[in-house]
């Protein structure tokens, strides 16, 4: 039996999600709170021409998400990136992709909790943002326990009241644009374009949850390759033409130092309760990017505990409610604590470069499938192969030259974090276990030394004595063991 | 149960509470509870290393005593 088989195989998932689930799913995943705060320092950076700039993200982003396409209805299992990766290399370059796949979703749901949080306080000043934060994750944490469908229909819901809203927006202003203003295209600086373009990529991250989830879609030969290019069309023209609203009403310079431009924007043209529109707007997107983060985390942590990299226990699936209950406990428990620290500014762009990176090896996966198995059924496949998936890895790898240079460092640690977790899974239990009893003899011997150098007599003395006592024992015990069957 | 696993469990217990007390001690001396800092006479230059070493301490403990308490 082929690896792929054995791995839809196993799935105890439900297929509960059609065609409009799907697609809500890939625009709620990317809707964030990120266009509403950034669409002004990007304007900035291009001038009117970041109406050239986001077409040209969602171009870059189209790339990629072709290659999503295929590989998700042609291996449609839980764990998106992972799984292509697992099939197509296996090993630690599967390992590494499920391990940034997981922690990004994980990242992006606090950073997206805590955006909520944000929003809110607009409205009530005196509320505990960690507080309201956690709170707003518990709740989706049960809901995406309850199921996929229950997920799903709140994503939709979440989705058409969001879409309306901006929908509203849109027409709003183009109909209130001052007399003096209007749109002017400018002539485009071209690194103020590029940089624009590499700043504002991330609002088009996060549709890719479609893939992640895909052993939940119904009929997903048909199903996934429609939904993600849908949701990737429709986000070209949707940002397109919010920016083009935006920079009409107001000068992109003036925009640059706002904190929430299309709040600004809307307050300008349309008063105060066209502000109060657009920040529940960023409310209802920071809880759909939640909501459709901790359904991706938790399907990406099922697949790495399928495979063993992560304790089975996690790829239990409920009995009832048939999600994998714990993975979604678990990656919330982390999100919560993550959401709770307040150090989410900068690890929220770690999230993006785990991202990137998964993009990479989606688009290397596919060509490597496409060389190795050639009879593998695909309903759907890339048009202009190879150069679609080169252009996606090429286009995603610039963006990583306009990424900060700390997070840079930032992600080649958690590349070291991935090696290291990889490579003590692969030793096993009884290895790390003996090492862990040398250790502890080795700290066993050095504590009474540590204690003579002290002075006897003391009650520190005696301390140290006994914990050096217990060290050694300890160590002899697993330094003893028997390895299990 | 056998004399070897009751020892494991009882030596695991021990270490892991062991490992634990240490690691609330790092904490405590990073936050200068009860003014801990001034009553071991730490300077402010080396405290950092015994931190360093104090948590590395507590955590290997608690990870040996959790081998040997699900022996």
């Amino acid at each position: 039996m082929s690896v792929e088989r054995q791995i839809l195989d196993k799935s105890g998932l439900r297929r509960e999600l059609g065609l409009l689930h799907a697609t809500m799913l890939g625009i709620g995943g990317a809707i964030s709170a990120g266009v509403f705060v950034m669409l002004g320092h990007a304007a900035a950076l291009a001038g009117t021409a970041i109406v050239i700039a986001l077409p040209l993200c969602g171009i870059i982003n189209l790339f990629t998400m072709c290659s999503y396409a295929e590989l998700g209805a042609a291996i449609p299992s839980a764990g998106g990136e992972y799984t292509f990766a697992k099939i197509a290399y296996g090993g630690f370059v599967s390992f590494l992709t499920g391990w940034f796949e997981w922690i990004s979703n994980m990242f992006f749901a606090a950073l997206s909790a805590v955006g909520f949080a944000y929003m809110v306080s607009y409205f009530l000043p005196a509320i505990n943002i960690p507080l309201i934060a956690i709170l707003t994750i518990i709740i989706f944490t049960v809901i995406n326990i309850r199921g996929v469908k229950e997920a799903g229909t709140v994503e939709v819901a979440m989705m058409v009241v969001l879409i309306a809203m901006l929908i509203i927006y849109i027409g709003s202003v183009s109909l209130n644009i001052p007399q003096t203003g209007g749109f002017q295209l400018s002539v485009p600086d071209l690194r103020g374009l590029v940089e624009a373009t590499a700043y504002i990529f991330v609002v088009y991250l996060g549709a890719e949850a479609i893939a992640v989830a895909q052993a939940e879609v119904k009929n997903p030969g048909k199903t996934i390759p429609r939904a993600i290019m849908l949701s990737a069309v429709f986000l070209i023209i949707f940002y397109t033409l919010i920016a083009y609203v935006t920079v009409s009403a107001v000068s992109p310079s003036v925009l640059g130092d706002k904190p929430s431009p299309l709040t600004f924007v809307a307050e300008q043209t349309l008063g105060t309760a066209g502000a109060i529109l657009v920040m529940i707007a960023g409310t209802i997107a920071a809880l759909s990017t939640l909501n459709t983060s901790i359904m991706a985390q938790s399907r990406v942590t099922y697949a790495l505990s399928r495979d063993g990299y992560f304790p089975k226990v996690l790829s239990k699936v409920h009995g009832r409610f048939g999600t994998p209950h714990l993975a979604v406990i678990v990656g919330s428990i982390f999100t919560a604590a993550l959401a709770a620290t307040g150090v989410i500014n900068f690890v929220g762009y770690a999230s993006d470069f785990g991202f990137i990176i998964g993009f990479c090896f989606v688009n290397l996966s596919l060509m490597k499938l496409r060389r190795e198995k050639p009879h593998l059924e695909r309903p759907f496949k890339v048009p202009l192969y190879p150069f679609t998936p080169i252009a996606g890895i090429v286009t995603s790898l610039m963006l990583l030259v306009f990424i900060d240079v700390g997070v840079l460092v930032l992600g080649a640690e958690l590349i070291v974090l991935a090696l290291l977790a990889y490579y003590v899974k692969m030793i096993g239990h009884y290895r790390i276990r003996i090492a862990l009893g040398g250790m502890s003899l080795g700290m066993g011997g050095l504590t009474p030394l540590l204690a003579y150098l002290i002075g006897t007599g003391s009650i520190l003395f005696y301390i140290l004595i006994i914990v050096g006592i217990v060290s050694i024992i300890a160590g002899v015990l697993n330094v003893t063991a028997k390895p299990r069957d | 149960m056998s004399t070897r696993r009751i020892i494991s469990r009882i030596v695991g217990v021990v270490q892991s509470s062991i490992g634990a007390i240490t690691i609330i001690f790092a904490y405590g001396l990073h936050s200068n509870l009860f003014g801990m800092q001034t009553a071991l006479g730490f300077s402010a230059k080396s405290l950092p290393i015994y931190i360093l070493v104090l948590v590395i301490f507590g955590f290997l403990s608690i990870i040996s005593g959790m081998f040997l308490i699900y022996d």
